[in-house]
């Protein structure tokens, strides 16, 4: 980040080749829609090199605060447009990671994949009801509201169901969240 | 219900009362903050899918733009007219007075660039500086009050309390994960203690954070304050697009 606030395009290139998938696949996942998603990229990307200096350690990695900027710009596009994709729960897909690329950091690329696993296996290890309205909330953008509405279930249900997922999640991935 | 706030999942009255209970609840705050490092981890788990490779170009190309504005200059359209051997000469020279003009006014530009904005960050740290002081002053008084203020449009995630002093003299706006206002805009804060708004002075967000210091003159009691996105320089009276705002009951 240092390298970025004194302006040097080859850090910002390597910031790009290493976090532009992510980024891109995140926002893409909330819109689902190629163009947008890549508008969204665009503009998280061209917001770190304006203002790298939003970006404070003490809150937490680079990685998910970048992926934070991007699904909330995503879920800020939906918002705005109206416009929803259909949020299947992502069970039997399979597991994909970075090609090889002399671009990218290997080091870094292997310690994501292995916490890209260990999230995925989280997700997975949930009950697929608790597991549903946690993905339509955090890659939808729904309120509990919509999310009731949607599944036709009491608020208090949709509620009882993100609080207790969300309290799994949080125990299955408490070396990442503690380790922050 | 803190679960729900930090996947964004709660409806704007919800959050404005989670807000509330935040500003009382420092337990809740590390509830909050673990929650929302969790949430944020979901991200990694995306399917991943490549972008096509002209948005790399496109991403840089444009980052290029905005760094160096003389990268966008184009070719003088005029052309002389030497014989081939004095053409390579002349070329040469002007290459080299062109190169050395280039190098002396970039770096002239460079420096003065740097001389201004060392000047607007001494202006900056001496301002920052003077608003904690008098808000440190301000919040260590026995007789503070504090209310928390309701966000939405662009500060929609953001907290915000409003502080002031029983004897109505000093108030304080303090903020957290408020965005930057958008481009030639700043914030500004309103007080209600009459028929019309009165103003609090602007302030812009820091690192996400805000910290802002009023003095006040109000004759009648304050019923309550707001806080609306306007132009650089301040609004005679508020726009319509609030961020913060908060009432209060006597």
């Amino acid at each position: 980040m240092a390298r970025l606030a004194m302006r040097d395009i080859k850090a910002f290139e390597a910031l790009y080749d290493r976090y532009g998938t992510l980024v891109y696949s995140t926002a893409l996942r909330v819109v689902g829609d190629a163009q947008l998603a890549e508008d969204i990229a665009q503009e998280v990307f061209l917001r770190i090199w304006r203002r790298p200096d939003q970006y404070l350690p003490q809150r937490g990695r680079f990685v998910t605060w970048l992926l934070s900027v991007a699904r909330n710009g995503a879920v800020d596009q939906i918002r705005t447009r109206g416009r929803r994709r259909r949020h299947e729960t992502a069970g039997d897909e399979s597991v994909r990671e970075l090609p090889a690329d002399e671009r990218r950091d290997p080091a870094l690329m292997a310690q994501l994949a292995d916490e890209r696993q260990k999230v995925r296996r989280a997700l997975a290890s949930l009950p697929l009801e608790q597991r549903r309205v946690i993905e339509m909330a955090y890659y939808g953008g729904y309120t509990q509201q919509e999310i009731a509405a949607m599944l036709g279930q009491p608020l208090g249900t949709v509620k009882t169901r993100i609080r207790l997922g969300m309290q799994k999640l949080r125990a299955a991935l408490a070396p990442e969240v503690g380790g922050e | 219900m803190l679960e729900a706030y930090a996947l964004g999942a709660v409806a704007p009255e919800e959050g404005a009362h989670i807000e509330e209970h935040l500003g009382e609840c420092l337990a809740c705050w590390d509830h909050l903050s673990e929650s929302q490092r969790a949430a944020a981890l979901l991200a990694l788990a995306v399917p991943l899918e490549e972008p096509r490779e002209g948005l790399r170009q496109r991403i840089i190309a444009q980052a290029r733009r905005e760094t160096d504005p003389v990268a966008d200059f184009t070719a003088p359209r005029w052309r002389l007219r030497f014989p081939p051997v004095l053409a390579v000469g002349a070329t040469a020279v002007a290459l080299a007075a062109v190169g050395a003009l280039s190098w002396s006014l970039v770096e002239t530009r460079n420096l003065a660039s740097d001389y201004n904005d060392l000047q607007t960050q001494t202006a900056f740290n001496q301002q920052r500086f003077d608003t904690t002081s008098g808000l440190v002053s301000v919040l260590m008084r026995p007789d503070l009050e504090k209310q928390a203020m309701v966000a939405s449009g662009i500060a929609t995630g953001a907290t915000a309390y409003y502080a002031w002093t029983r004897d109505g003299k000093l108030g304080a706006v303090v903020c957290r994960d408020l965005p930057d206002a958008p481009k030639g805009k700043v914030y500004q804060l309103w007080l209600t203690c009459g028929p019309e708004p009165v103003n609090g002075g602007t302030f812009v967000a820091w690192h996400g954070e805000c910290q802002h210091l009023v003095t006040l003159s109000c004759a009648s009691p304050l019923s309550g304050v707001a806080v609306s996105v306007e132009p650089e320089g301040g609004s005679p009276s508020p726009s319509d697009e609030v961020v913060f705002s908060a009432s209060f009951a006597h």
